[in-house]
């Protein structure tokens, strides 16, 4: 398992990115649906810890494939996983970060 | 290649992410985001309509964060269907305009005719009513109505207007200290940036023009007015 980990999180980095905007309109049903499931006091900071915790989950993921791909496999493997994998991954978290530092009111 | 150089690299390529969504977001960052002097003399009431609760939440998720920072109390309500909460918001607006000199309202909300709930209180508690800023399509001719209520600036949009993205810009730099009308120029320059890349997005389908005449905001009263202004 380990000798392959390095090519198994840049595409897991990828598949990442449906994850956020699944639990983005999960979160919003939860508040503004039919039937509030989320108390309005929660709405707010649950919002913002699912947005941070994408972000850093997929900086994590993807700055790690980065890592591990330039560290373990050949450049020829490593430049396509890299490009095509975690490049959006580090978009993604770069989105959801900048968005959580925006609504935080920190830039 | 060695640890150290792939460390480096997947953190430059983090960084040079983080820099392409700011270019692309087109806002810039704000480095100095301390509190304006007079928090506690202002206060601001924010209404959103009843759209889909992914605008709701979204809406909500933007603006409380800079209401809660930047101003000594807020309010923030989400109507469920058309009509709602007039009685809750126009009694919240009564207690804030009793409370506080300087009362700012975010009429988030698509063609809308609240200023007649606001119609209903007093004329000397409405003379407090600072700034109003609304969203709504075809809302910009409000403005001389609202001065006559008691507001020293309103601003609105003239056509069918995509004031969401005027109103992210125009907020971050209001709350930050810039005078009304810095937000506004700044805001419908940021704005106009964006309907550009729409237009290149969609390979010119959307008509960036169209969107700036319909969207570019404009303002009635006081535009020199900032943030830890009490006018009376």
């Amino acid at each position: 398992m380990k000798c392959w980990l390095h090519l198994l999180i840049p595409p897991c980095a990828l598949l990442f990115q449906a994850l956020p905007i699944v639990l983005i309109r999960l979160l919003a049903s939860a508040t503004y649906g039919k039937q509030r499931l989320l108390p309005e006091v929660w709405e707010w900071p649950a919002s913002l810890f699912v947005i941070a915790a994408c972000a850093a989950i997929s900086i994590l993921l993807g700055g790690g494939g980065v890592y591990l791909l330039l560290t373990r496999a050949r450049l020829r493997t490593a430049i396509p996983l890299i490009a095509l994998c975690c490049v959006p991954a580090l978009i993604g978290g770069a989105v959801y970060l900048h968005a959580t530092l925006i609504f935080l009111t920190l830039v | 290649m060695s640890k150290r150089y792939a460390a480096a690299i997947a953190v430059i390529l983090a960084g040079c992410a983080y820099a392409l969504v700011v270019v692309v977001v087109g806002d810039g960052i704000f480095w100095d985001t301390s509190v304006p002097p007079g928090r506690e003399h202002r206060a601001a009431l924010a209404i959103r309509d009843n759209v889909t609760p992914f605008q709701k939440w979204g809406t909500k998720l933007f603006t409380w964060g800079y209401l809660k920072r930047y101003y000594g109390a807020a309010w923030y309500f989400t109507q469920a269907k058309k009509g709602d909460l007039e009685d809750e918001f126009v009694a919240c607006l009564d207690e804030a305009l009793d409370r506080y000199p300087a009362v700012d309202l975010y009429l988030l909300a698509h063609t809308n005719e609240y200023v007649d709930w606001v119609a209903q209180l007093p004329v000397e508690r409405r003379q407090r009513i600072r700034f109003v800023y609304n969203t709504g399509c075809h809302n910009l001719p409000q403005g001389p109505r609202w001065l006559e209520l008691g507001a020293d600036a309103y601003i609105g949009h003239p056509g069918v207007s995509s004031s969401s993205v005027f109103y992210c810009f125009l907020l971050r730099r209001w709350t930050r200290g810039g005078t009304l009308d810095d937000a506004i120029t700044a805001g419908n320059a940021v704005a106009d940036k964006t309907f550009r890349q729409y237009e290149l997005l969609t390979m010119g389908r959307a008509k960036a023009d169209w969107f700036i005449q319909e969207s570019t905001a404009s303002s009635f009263g006081d535009t020199r007015l900032r943030i830890e202004d009490c006018p009376q």
